[in-house]
This record gives structure tokens, C-alpha cells and sequence, in this order.
């Protein structure tokens, strides 16, 4: 990044370096930051967690691979056709037709994993896309994009998967996800937008205007660089309410019918009416899905800690 | 010998940092008469609205009294009591704030604020009564009555400096500690409030300290006047001693850049940008040192003592008295 | 003045919204695989019930001639025939309305209430044990997963305790009894309603509580926090009458922003609770492919969450004074 930055003539400005140098060192900043973070105790356990369910979803393959009536589909047991609590057999006891509620539960943390950062993932690059663009547009393209998030984040996301899903049937996991993440982007959006608006006056911008860069390089090069580490902090809340919309979906009988998830789990408890007999199916995938939205909640509000450097000035006056 | 309205001995203040205490006020003595005026002028940072809010007991709470005493109509504020501290403030001593903070509570009316203020303090005092006292105030300050029941953001930057005043006057107090009252007016409402304190100052017989980065200002309504530079008083006099014969190097400076407008430029070569950073002072010499076109190797070797120029008018310099 | 010519704005503002929500509706059913009729239409009604229903509903006519019959039978309360109560989904859901509101409404307002009171007490022992436990309780119940808790509340408190009814509004005895009074009655109502509420409660005051916690922090390094403690007021008054109504603001418009989420969580607890209200309607006509019963409860929850937007708007400006004048 240094070489090109003489190699070209017009960047000699001071200001110019400055910019270069936020984004060059990104590495070290990381460095930075994570030093910070590993102060919080609050992230910690956040990080903790997460590698906890990371494991789960890794370890997710090899109980079907162990034997087939582990599979948490359509693994059944042929000894047992109802609902058994915990047994050497079945850790965790089984369902209502004999399927071996632990390794239900390992998928589970597959599936939340794939939809919360998948529909994250969306979402954040439409957020900061549009936010960007917003911000840094300005006039009539600001107002009519953000009157657009206006509109679509006051719509409860749940309750229109559920009409979509009334509509279209039975929807498959990756529209699920995808429609959660085109109605969870306002959010992020506005947050961006108001980041680029504080951006689009400072001094290398402005050098970089003048110094002819077009719009698409000075959002891409100039502006993305500076709003990444809020829009990374963004995406960890999105995948919270990603997870816990998919669980609720699920929960109200509406996920997809292919897979295992928590939610799916919760449903079947509550349906099959077993929900005052067996604790051992009710609990688990209820302190799951919390746990997992805990860890990330956990997890972003520490990096907020960290990107908020007038709340550390405070922590080690403090 | 008359005692003084507030008497203030070798007051230093220190905020609490990584590596220790950082006194940002060293050994500070001044003293006020009862309707007299101190005008204590500094760069930002030099500790002068730290000595403000150190006698008010406001201090942030990294930060704390180090030593020294503040003697005030008898009592020493830097000990009493936390419960005879707030029975002391405003009512015994008010403060006039920065006219670019919003001191006032910008969801309640300006009338329950100065009303809250007399009622703390008189808690007797009928209603009709601290509605007529508001009322009052407002007339002294020259804003019409029928604002009283405004809020903070419906009135102009001067307007609102008025209710400040107003409620510093509230419940007739024997000192007012101003802390920048004007300085982020235009000059024009400027005036007209530095008219306003000094006619209140002088009719009510109140003392005041009056805080301010601007010479120009302190010597328009102070008795007198006390510079600041870097933690330390380092000039106190009478204000007619202080602006013609300044005898420390910093004072001089400043008393220079005032009179840049009339007579010709003052030369400030030397002194081109005195620093306020707490390193070089702490190593020991006297703070100005390396600014200072007059510095020897004697200014090095640690501050300088008072030097007497007259029975009122003293100064911090080694040099002092020889001329420049 | 100013404050009636806001609403009116956001009137006109609610009524472009909830145009183009109808819109999106109306594109959606005639988008989606299947025969657009056969979801206005029950299928088992009588041949000439459904013509007479069709032909109120303008579904013989072309796409454009439809649309506007749509509107104009949204504007005058005809949104079709349910398909599995057979009566008209107006109807049915102005039955369930008022049992939403209410929910919704308490669970908010005390939800909020609470979280302002402790993230205030929160933020004034700031550091001390208190803060912390307060501030990890709320994260806690923040994150529970509200169906799941729902679960519990009713494991816990309705089948193993037994204080509370496992589900439901009214206890049916109660309200044929002719001698029951209002007052009975209404207690009837709050004894079930007592766990919905607790569930919502629990779910939502930790956000609130974070949010006053951060806000009063903020607040008391204000510059009238100064000014307040130097006019000699004592440590409560300061708290309690200068800091926390301004920190308070923050957290009304969480509670605007919130509501979408708000009304995703009652919508979940009316269903586990078999409350009869409006989410629980659209969550049972989506499972029971009632497309006009799904397609009004939606239209009605969307006017009840931009209404309650307008409301906390209208809050705010009430409380702050800025904004009022």
C-alpha cells in the first residue's frame, strides 16, 4: 500500500498519509483492539461461549457418523418410540418417536451458526452499502433511502416471514435467512450513514475529491476502511436477532422442515405436549438459543467497549 | 486589620493519574475583600477554574485537595463538613457559569430553577414569595417577567447568561466565582454582561472571583488581579499596579497583546507560545523557564519566592524588579 | 401549536406507510404460486355464497379494477371472510384488538417504567455490586429466548406452583355467572394475564435498563449536573430531578424503536398463552391457510405499531421541551 502511495504523485498531502495510514495498519489495530479486549471480562466469557457452540457445531458430524440412530432427523432408535429421559444410551434422553435429543442439539448449533452470520452477513453488506451510499449521496438519495429504512424497521421482521410463509408454504432455510436479512438492514444503515456523514468532511476526503478520485473509490477506499470496524459490530447483533427470529419461526412450526434446529426442537416439545414431563428436552434447547444470543450480544457490546474510546478512557480512570 | 471575605493559603489541587498525583494547582494563596473583585487570568489548563470548583467542593472525582486552606467568613471550606458545604453553596457562595455550557437544565423551566435554588436554601419562604423574588431578579437583569416561564433553549446566548446571573444573585450571596461568564458571547453582549456583574458586584457588595483567559476583561471589572501561569500564581496586585508595571515575564507578555491595538505591536518574540505541559515544570525550575527571554541558569534550580514590588503588588520571578 | 401540526405530519406519514404496506399485500397474494381467488374465497362455501362474496371483493374483475376494490373495501372494514370462522375478519379481529392492547401496552409501559427506575439506581452506584448484578441481570433476562421462557414461566408457575392459570384470558365459570361484578371479573382477567405480562416484562426491561444505565452516565457528567450540586442540593434531588429526566429521553425512543420487536415477542406470547389477541390470530390463520384472517391481522398489526410509534413520538415531545416548542 506504501509503494503506490509514491508512485503516485498526487498523494502527497499530508492528510492523504492519513488515511493510508488508518488503513494500512489495520492489522495492528486489530492488535490494538483485541489487546483492549482481552481486558473485558464481559467479552471473554462472550468469546468463550462462542467457541463453546463452535465446537458443538463442529462436533455436530460425528454422532450420526457413530451410528445412524444418532442421526437427529431421522436417526430413531429402534428400542425406544417415545419420549426417555437421560441414559447412557442417550445423553440427553430422546424425543417423541426415539431420536437422540443430544445430538439434536449439537445440529442445532450448526444451524444457528449458518443462519445467524449467513443473514448477518446480508444484511451488513446491504447496511453498510446503504449506508454508505446515503451518507455520502446526500439530498434526495438520503432522504429516500432512509425513509425507506424507516419503513421497513418498523415492521416486526417475524410477523412477515410468517404472512411470506403463509403465502409461499413451507420456506426453505436460505430464504429464511434471506428474508430476515433484507428486513434487518435499516439498523445498520442508519448507524453507517451517520458514521459517513461525520467522514465526508474530513480533510482526506476532501483531498481525495480534489485530488480527482471518483465517488466509487473514495466510498471503497476511503470511507468502507472507516466505518468496517462499526459495521463488524453491527453484524454481531444481527446475528443475535437473525438466530432468535429463525428460533421463533421454527418454534411457531413455520422453519424449514429439513433440518434440526432449537427452535424446531422447542416446537416439537411444546406440540407433542411434553413440555410438563420432560425437562430434559424442554431445557436444553431453550439455554442454547440464550446462551448463543448472549455470547454474541456479549461479544459485540464488548468490542463497543473497545471501539468507544471514550468509554476506555473512563474504565482505566475508573 | 480588616479580615479578608475569603482568605486562600497555599491552596494546591491535584487529579489522580496513572503515575501519581498531577497537582494542576500549587500552592495558591489570594485573598478577596467583602465587595472587592480578583481577577485571576491564565492560559486554559493553567488550574484557574480547578481553584473555582475546589472551593465550591465540586471537584471531578479523580481530583482532590491536595493541602492548604480556604479561610470563608470563618470557616475553612476545604474541611467542612459535606452537609455545611452544601448549606454554603449558593447561598454563601454562587456561581456564575460558562456562557458556552448549558448550566441549565434544559427540561425545566427557568423560573423552577432559580425558584429551587431560593427554596434549598429558604425552605420557609412562601411560595408568593419565591415567585416574587424570581420576579425581581429577572427585572434587575432586565428580562422581561413574562419569560420566567421559558425554558433554557428558548433564549438567546446573552438572555441566557442574564438568568445565570440572576440565579447567582438568587439567594443574595456573599462571593460569586465566574468562570469564563463571557467568553463565548459576541463582544457586544459581552459587554453589556460584564456591565451587568460589575454594577451588581459593586451595588450588592459582593465579592467575586473572576475567572477568565482574557486580561482584557479581568481588567475591566476587577480590583484586583492574580496571573496564573501553569498551576502557580505567579502575579497578584492591585489592577492598576499589575497593568503598568507588570513585573513577571508572563505578565507582561499578556499585557502586551493588550495593548497591540493602540500603541505598536509589543515585541513577543521570545515568548512565542508558552507551553502548559506539566513535564518540564515538574522536573524541578520555574515553569516558564523555557519560554522565558529573560531565563538564567538560576531559574533552573526551582521557582522563584515572592518578590515584594509594593504592599499590594507581588510577583514570582528571580528576575523581578530588574528590567527587562 | 407546533405539537398539533407534528402529529398531523406524522398522521399523513403513517397513512403513505400503511398505503404502501397494503400495496406490497395485495402484489404478494397475486404473486404467490396458487389460485389468488381460492385465498379470498373459502373453497367449501356454497357456489352462490362465494360469487356474491367474489363479486363484493371485485374478484372478477380485472387486476387494476381488484385493486382498487381492495382499497376501498380496507377503507370501509371489508377485508373478506374468514375461512375457518366464517364470519368477516373485521369482525373478528376488533373481538381480539383490545385484548393486544392491553398486553402490549402494560407490558411496555411497565417494562419501561421498571427500567428506568433500576438503570437509574444502576447508574448511581456505578462500579459497586449493585450495578453489576443489575446490569448482568438485565443482560440475562435481555437475551432469554421469549418463547422458551414463556415455556417455563408456564412449567414453573401455572403447572408446578400453581398460582396462575396454565393459559388463556378468562376462566369461562367466571364470566357465565351472572352475579360476577366488574371487579371480579377484571381480576379474573389480571390473574391470567399475570404471567404474559411477567414473560414480557422480563424480556424487555433489561434493554431499557441498559440503555438508561449508559444514558444517566452520560447525563451526570452533564453541565446542569454541575450547576445543580453547586446550588447546594442534596445527592437525590440531583438524581432523581435533574439527571434523570433528561436520561429518561433515550430511552423512550429505544422504546419507538423497539416496538417491531416488541410486538414479534407479544405475538409469541399470545400464542403460547392462547391469548386472544391479534398476533396469536395471525399466527393461527398463517397454520390454518385462512388467508383473509392472516391477511387483515397483519394489515391491523401494522396500524398498531405505526400508531404506537406516533404515541412514543408524541411522549418524547411531551417530555422533552425542546422538541415541543
Amino acid at each position: 500500500m506504501s509503494d503506490k502511495n509514491i508512485s503516485s504523485p498526487t498523494r502527497g498531502n499530508t492528510s492523504c498519509h492519513a488515511a493510508d495510514r488508518h488503513r494500512s495498519h489495520w492489522v495492528e489495530r486489530f492488535l490494538d483492539g483485541w489487546s483492549v479486549y482481552r481486558k473485558n471480562t464481559i467479552g471473554r466469557i462472550g468469546l468463550t461461549l462462542l467457541g463453546l457452540f463452535a465446537l458443538m457445531a463442529l462436533v455436530s458430524f460425528i454422532p450420526q457418523w457413530v451410528s445412524p440412530i444418532y442421526h437427529p432427523m431421522t436417526g430413531v432408535d429402534p428400542l425406544i418410540s417415545h419420549s426417555t429421559g437421560p441414559s447412557m444410551r442417550h445423553w440427553l434422553g430422546t424425543d417423541y418417536i426415539g431420536r437422540d435429543i443430544f445430538s439434536q442439539l449439537l445440529a442445532g448449533a450448526r444451524i444457528a451458526f449458518m443462519v445467524g452470520i449467513s443473514s448477518a452477513l446480508i444484511s451488513i453488506l446491504f447496511g453498510t452499502s446503504i449506508g454508505m451510499v446515503a451518507g455520502y449521496a446526500g439530498r434526495r438519495t438520503d432522504l429516500v433511502l432512509m425513509r425507506l429504512a424507516d419503513m421497513i424497521m418498523v415492521m416486526p421482521t417475524l410477523l412477515v416471514v410468517l404472512i411470506l410463509s403463509a403465502l409461499f408454504g413451507q420456506l426453505n432455510i436460505w430464504v429464511i435467512v434471506l428474508v430476515i436479512a433484507l428486513f434487518r438492514w435499516p439498523g445498520v444503515a442508519r448507524v453507517i450513514r451517520s458514521q459517513t456523514l461525520s467522514l465526508r468532511h474530513r480533510p482526506f476526503i476532501e483531498a481525495a475529491r480534489v485530488s480527482g478520485a471518483s465517488h466509487l473509490r473514495i466510498i471503497f477506499r476511503h470511507i468502507l476502511p472507516n466505518v468496517m470496524p462499526l459495521a463488524l459490530l453491527y453484524m454481531t447483533f444481527r446475528v443475535t436477532s437473525a438466530i432468535i427470529i429463525e428460533a421463533a419461526l421454527a418454534f411457531l412450526g413455520f422453519g424449514d422442515p429439513g433440518t434440526v434446529s432449537w427452535g424446531m426442537m422447542l416446537q416439537w416439545v411444546w406440540k407433542t405436549g411434553h413440555m410438563f414431563q420432560a425437562p430434559y428436552w424442554l431445557l436444553p434447547p431453550g439455554i442454547c438459543i440464550s446462551l448463543i444470543t448472549m455470547a454474541f450480544y456479549m461479544t459485540g457490546r464488548a468490542m463497543d467497549d473497545v471501539l468507544d474510546p471514550r468509554l476506555r478512557k473512563e474504565e482505566t480512570q475508573a | 486589620m480588616t479580615t479578608a471575605l475569603l482568605e486562600v493559603d497555599n491552596l494546591s489541587i491535584g487529579y489522580r493519574t496513572a503515575t501519581g498525583i498531577n497537582l494542576a494547582v500549587d500552592g495558591v494563596s489570594f485573598q478577596v475583600e467583602r465587595g472587592g473583585s480578583l481577577g485571576l487570568v491564565g492560559e486554559s489548563g493553567c488550574g484557574k477554574t480547578t481553584i473555582g470548583m475546589g472551593l465550591m467542593r465540586l471537584l471531578a472525582s479523580n481530583a482532590r485537595i491536595v493541602s492548604g486552606q480556604a479561610l470563608f467568613e470563618g470557616e475553612d471550606l476545604t474541611t467542612v463538613s459535606e452537609k455545611r458545604m452544601r448549606q454554603i453553596r449558593w447561598r454563601r457562595i454562587s456561581m456564575i457559569f460558562q456562557a458556552a455550557m448549558n448550566a441549565l437544565n434544559p427540561v425545566h423551566r427557568v423560573e423552577d430553577q432559580i425558584a429551587e435554588a431560593i427554596m434549598t436554601h429558604e425552605p420557609d419562604l412562601s411560595n408568593h414569595a419565591v415567585a416574587h423574588r424570581s420576579k425581581s431578579l429577572f427585572d434587575l437583569v432586565k428580562i422581561p417577567e413574562s419569560r420566567l416561564r421559558d425554558y433554557p433553549h428558548q433564549f438567546s446566548g446573552g438572555m441566557r447568561q442574564r438568568v445565570i446571573i440572576a440565579m447567582a444573585l438568587a439567594c443574595n450571596p456573599s462571593l460569586i466565582i465566574a468562570d469564563e461568564p463571557t467568553t463565548a458571547l459576541d463582544v457586544i453582549v459581552q459587554n453589556q454582561i460584564l456591565g451587568a456583574i460589575g454594577t451588581f458586584q459593586k451595588e450588592m457588595n459582593i465579592g467575586m472571583i473572576f475567572i477568565s483567559h482574557d486580561l482584557a476583561v479581568v481588567a475591566d471589572v476587577c480590583t484586583h488581579i492574580g496571573v496564573m501561569h501553569a498551576g502557580s500564581l505567579v502575579e497578584y496586585g492591585l489592577r492598576q499596579e499589575v497593568l503598568d508595571c507588570p513585573g513577571h515575564p508572563y505578565t507582561r507578555m499578556l499585557v502586551g497583546s493588550l495593548l497591540t491595538l493602540s500603541d505598536e505591536p509589543a515585541d513577543l518574540a521570545g515568548l512565542v507560545c508558552p507551553t502548559v505541559d506539566n513535564g518540564p515544570a515538574m522536573s524541578g525550575g520555574c515553569p516558564v523557564q523555557t519560554n522565558c527571554p529573560n531565563a538564567t541558569a538560576a531559574c533552573l534550580r526551582g521557582q522563584a519566592d515572592w518578590v515584594a514590588l509594593s504592599r499590594t503588588h507581588r510577583v514570582r520571578c528571580k528576575h523581578a524588579g530588574e528590567q527587562s | 401549536m407546533g405539537l398539533k401540526r407534528f402529529i398531523i405530519r406524522r398522521l399523513v406519514e403513517i397513512a403513505v406507510i400503511f398505503f404502501v404496506i397494503m400495496t406490497l399485500l395485495f402484489v404478494l397474494f397475486r404473486l404467490a404460486p396458487g389460485d389468488p381467488v381460492s385465498r379470498m374465497v373459502d373453497p367449501s362455501m356454497t357456489p352462490e355464497d362465494a360469487r356474491l362474496l367474489m363479486a363484493s371483493m371485485g374478484l372478477d374483475q380485472p387486476v387494476w379494477t381488484q385493486y382498487l376494490y381492495y382499497l376501498k373495501n380496507a377503507a370501509t372494514g371489508n377485508l373478506g371472510v374468514s375461512f375457518h370462522y366464517g364470519e368477516p375478519v373485521t369482525h373478528i379481529l376488533m373481538n381480539r384488538l383490545p385484548n393486544t392492547i392491553l398486553l402490549f401496552t402494560t407490558s411496555i409501559i411497565i417494562s419501561a417504567l421498571l427500567g428506568v427506575f433500576l438503570g437509574k439506581i444502576a447508574a448511581w452506584k456505578r462500579g459497586e455490586r449493585t450495578d453489576t448484578l443489575m446490569t448482568i441481570g438485565a443482560l440475562f433476562c435481555h437475551t432469554l429466548f421469549l418463547p422458551w421462557l414463556a415455556l417455563i414461566m408456564i412449567w414453573f408457575f401455572a403447572y408446578w406452583v400453581g398460582w396462575f392459570p396454565i393459559t388463556g384470558m378468562v376462566s369461562p365459570e367466571v364470566w357465565i355467572d351472572p352475579d360476577a361484578g366488574f371487579m371480579v371479573k377484571a381480576l379474573d382477567v389480571l390473574h391470567h394475564m399475570a404471567l404474559p405480562l411477567m414473560t414480557l416484562v422480563l424480556i424487555h426491561f433489561g434493554s431499557y435498563l441498559l440503555v438508561m444505565r449508559s444514558s444517566m452516565l452520560e447525563t451526570l457528567k452533564d453541565d446542569y449536573i454541575i450547576t445543580a450540586r453547586a446550588k447546594g442540593l442534596d445527592e437525590k434531588t440531583i438524581r432523581d430531578h435533574h439527571a434523570a429526566p433528561n436520561a429518561a429521553l433515550p430511552v423512550v425512543t429505544s422504546v419507538g424503536l423497539s416496538l417491531a420487536f416488541s410486538i414479534n415477542g407479544g405475538a409469541l406470547t399470545e400464542t403460547v398463552f392462547t391469548w386472544p389477541g391479534l398476533g396469536r390470530e395471525l399466527v393461527f390463520s398463517v397454520s390454518h391457510a385462512d388467508y383473509p384472517l392472516a391477511q387483515a391481522s397483519f394489515l391491523l398489526i401494522a396500524i398498531v405499531v405505526l400508531l404506537a410509534n406516533l404515541v412514543v413520538d408524541v411522549l418524547y415531545a411531551y417530555l422533552d421541551p425542546r422538541i415541543r416548542y
